[in-house]
């Protein structure tokens, strides 16, 4: 029995695991302003050079929630291979999160003439190294 | 074997510099065009008015002007005139409205719906104010004054918008609002925390003032400001007076940090179109 539980505590054994996770939800409905018209400049404020640039327009929302944003989705895999003996485990573990970097919409903004589209992930790949003893 | 690892890395690595988070987007909203009527009356001047088309969100251009509609003014329901059309859209009539009286704008075009709206001319404020030094600010030489305004409020439902102008070196500089101002009827709309400032917080752009609970009395507020300029009282009629305080709540929206905020409606009084109608009366206190 002493002899067996020492040649298991001499063996090396090596894991690996690969994993995806889909995600995916429609798009949610936010207010968005659909169409512009001519301002005035605001009570004496005619002539001002600090605020010239809010006078030309003004946003016009025709109903709230009025836009439906792109469905929501990314993919993301992992792979993992640990190394395990007796007195230690090493763990490796490869990441890449959002794998066809998809640009999930956050918000909208104008700049200048041009509706932009601000997204939070890109492709994320990731790398870790674990060792516990 | 390891050089090739490492070259896959540095692909994948890499390939993360190159995505922007940004880029652009088109929509397909399908609004009709509207026209945009803006007049605001005022005893002290002659009556104009800018009357152009509405546009899309990612409107590339600027907004046509319109210089062939027909505008006809009332007063107190009696046709006073037509507007005359200049060009860029703009129209005259040479009339300076009287305070107290009501007036309707039509604005007729074959291409568009009938434009109307309504608004009735306030009078202007009746304001007094006393000045008291408080310091020489050497820096540019002026004085720093504290200044009691009474406004002699009329009866019935009255705004008030305090306006602060200054000019230095030949140039005019306006608005950024009121820091050392204190009055109990002041709306804290466009309040914020500022620690440095003499009670706290200031009011960005505009000061409004309410007479809810003070309908026809005197309402004092007491503020500082320097000599080279002027306090601008405006009194403005319930639309014009939503227009604005709806302008600066958009306003303060677009300069926040975060994107995610309560969008605003602009206040719009005109009926199958956009813009305002509106008046105002400007009391001027020269400092």
């Amino acid at each position: 029995m002493w002899l067996l539980t020492k040649v298991f505590e001499a063996c090396i054994f090596t894991f690996s695991y690969l994993s995806a996770n889909f995600n995916f939800a429609s798009g949610k409905y936010i207010t968005l302003a659909e169409q512009e018209y001519q301002a005035i400049p605001l009570p004496l404020m005619e002539g001002s050079r600090y605020h010239a640039d809010w006078f030309a327009t003004r946003t016009l929302l025709n109903s709230v929630n009025n836009y439906q944003m792109p469905d929501f989705h990314h993919l993301n895999l992992s792979y993992r291979i640990a190394r395990k003996t007796a007195d230690k485990t090493i763990t490796w573990s490869f990441s890449l999160n959002n794998v066809y970097n998809r640009l999930n919409s956050w918000y909208y903004y104008k700049k200048g003439d041009q509706m932009k589209q601000i997204s939070l992930f890109p492709i994320i790949p990731s790398v870790s190294f674990t060792y516990r003893w | 074997m390891r050089r090739n690892y490492l070259f896959i890395l540095i692909i994948i690595f890499g390939e993360t510099l190159l995505p922007s988070c940004e880029k652009d987007v088109t929509f397909d909203f399908d609004r009709p065009v509207k026209l945009s009527l803006n007049c605001i009356l005022n005893p002290d001047s002659t009556i104009t008015a800018r009357l152009t088309l509405s546009g899309n969100i990612e409107n590339n251009t600027s907004f046509q002007p319109v210089d062939d509609a027909t505008i006809v003014l009332y007063e107190n329901g009696i046709e006073l005139g037509t507007l005359t059309s200049g060009s860029e859209g703009n129209y005259y009539l040479d009339y300076h409205p009287e305070s107290q009286n009501e007036y309707k704008i039509a604005v007729l075009h074959p291409d568009y719906k009938d434009v109307t709206a309504s608004t009735e001319v306030p009078q202007k404020p009746d304001v007094m104010f006393t000045p008291d030094t408080l310091e020489l600010i050497e820096h540019p030489e002026l004085y720093w004054l504290e200044i009691n305004v009474v406004i002699h409020d009329l009866p019935g439902k009255n705004s008030y918008w305090l306006y602060g102008k200054r000019t230095m070196d030949g140039v005019v500089r306006t608005g950024g609002g009121f820091q050392n101002i204190k009055a109990p009827f002041i709306d804290d709309f466009n309040r914020r925390t500022d620690p440095e400032s003499k009670f706290g917080y200031v009011y960005d752009y505009y000061v409004r003032i309410s007479d809810i609970g003070y309908d026809g009395e005197k309402m004092t507020v007491m503020l500082e400001a320097a000599t080279n300029g002027s306090i601008n009282i405006v009194s403005a009629d319930e639309h014009y007076d939503k227009y604005i305080k709806s302008s600066v709540k958009a306003r303060l929206n677009s300069e926040g940090d975060l994107p995610f905020k309560e969008p605003v409606q602009i206040y719009s009084n005109i009926e199958n179109g956009y813009g305002i109608f509106g008046a105002c009366a400007i009391t001027t206190i020269k400092l």
